[in-house]
């Protein structure tokens, strides 16, 4: 907590407890992606020969794909909630906040600012709905139709 | 003593899943020299893939030695592989892309790798295949045109020379 004495060192923490928050659903999805490679194919990989680099760039990266997406979309769901909780803290009996949406949502929730709060919800909402249909889904389709495992 | 293509010495595997023991192998001895032909038959679960990852380098049986042209099989070995029953090829790559991985494994330049895939597809009767078709549109698709890559079981190894 030492960080948030220093210049935009709430900010910095911030981003550090959405990534510890949200690396988890990468992490297992991962794990998850690595457990479904056939064990046909790493063999074939090794009985071909193929360096590491190879074995990544051929094998692994895109096996794991589809999973690094679900992922990064799980993640990333799970980053914006805990923005909210991020970036306005009340600690030592201050209230620390940053400049950000999830501090807006916050702020007008503790200080009863309704029409505050169904603006900003309703901006993360199109934020969020916006990213999906633009990032996440197209890259859901690549995963789907290039990468799959059949 | 005679220096054979491949030996296997008093090649044992168990296999350990907690405190339970399986034997799989019991101490398997045979030489195979240039030229031959080795079939294996046997019920499921009787062995014969272990026997053939441990001919391949791809595991350390648990006691017994392998030895390629006299010298024991240290890693994978390069001059051997096995076609295995789910054909494993990569999904995401194109069949000609398939061929031409080997190469790459071997550094081959991309010219090259691209000239000889296509000498080996003409070969197996697969020309007309090699453009964008993935290796699922291949099994689906080669039959209706009288080229089968084969289906069903079993996995084959090779041992080149």
């Amino acid at each position: 907590m030492g960080l948030v004495h220093l210049p935009g060192g709430l900010n910095l923490a911030a981003v550090l407890l959405m990534l510890t928050g949200s690396q988890w659903y990468i992490l297992f999805n991962t794990i998850a992606g690595a457990r479904a490679i056939p064990q046909d194919l790493k063999y074939t990989a090794r009985l071909m020969g193929l360096s590491r680099w190879q074995r990544w760039r051929i094998l692994y990266f895109p096996a794991l794909f589809p999973y690094l997406v679900t992922g990064a979309i799980t993640a990333s769901g799970g980053a914006w909630n805990a923005s909210i909780v991020a970036e306005h803290v009340v600690f030592g009996g201050r209230t620390l906040y940053t400049v950000g949406l999830g501090a807006i949502i916050a702020r007008a929730t503790e200080e009863g600012h309704y029409p505050l709060l169904f603006a900003a919800t309703l901006t993360m909402i199109t934020l969020v709905v916006a990213i999906n249909r633009l990032l996440w889904r197209r890259l859901y389709r690549v995963a789907e139709e290039r990468f799959k495992l059949e | 003593m005679a220096e054979h293509l491949l030996e296997l010495r008093n090649v044992s595997q168990v296999y350990r899943s907690g405190d339970r023991e399986f034997l799989a192998l019991k101490d398997v001895s045979l030489a195979l020299d240039e030229g031959e032909f080795l079939v294996l038959l046997g019920p499921s679960g009787c062995g014969k893939s272990t026997l053939l990852r441990i001919a391949t380098g791809l595991q350390r049986p648990t006691s017994g030695e392998v030895l390629y042209r006299g010298e024991p099989v240290r890693g994978v070995n390069p001059r051997a592989t096995i076609v295995f029953q789910t054909f494993a090829l990569f999904p995401w790559l194109t069949v000609l892309e398939n061929v031409e991985v080997a190469l790459a494994a071997r550094d081959v330049p991309p010219a090259e790798r691209r000239r000889r895939a296509l000498e080996i597809l003409d070969r197996v009767g697969l020309d007309g295949f090699e453009g964008g078709l993935s290796p699922g549109a291949l099994r689906r698709d080669a039959p209706k045109s009288g080229v089968c890559p084969g289906h069903g079981g079993g996995a084959g190894a090779f041992m080149l020379g």
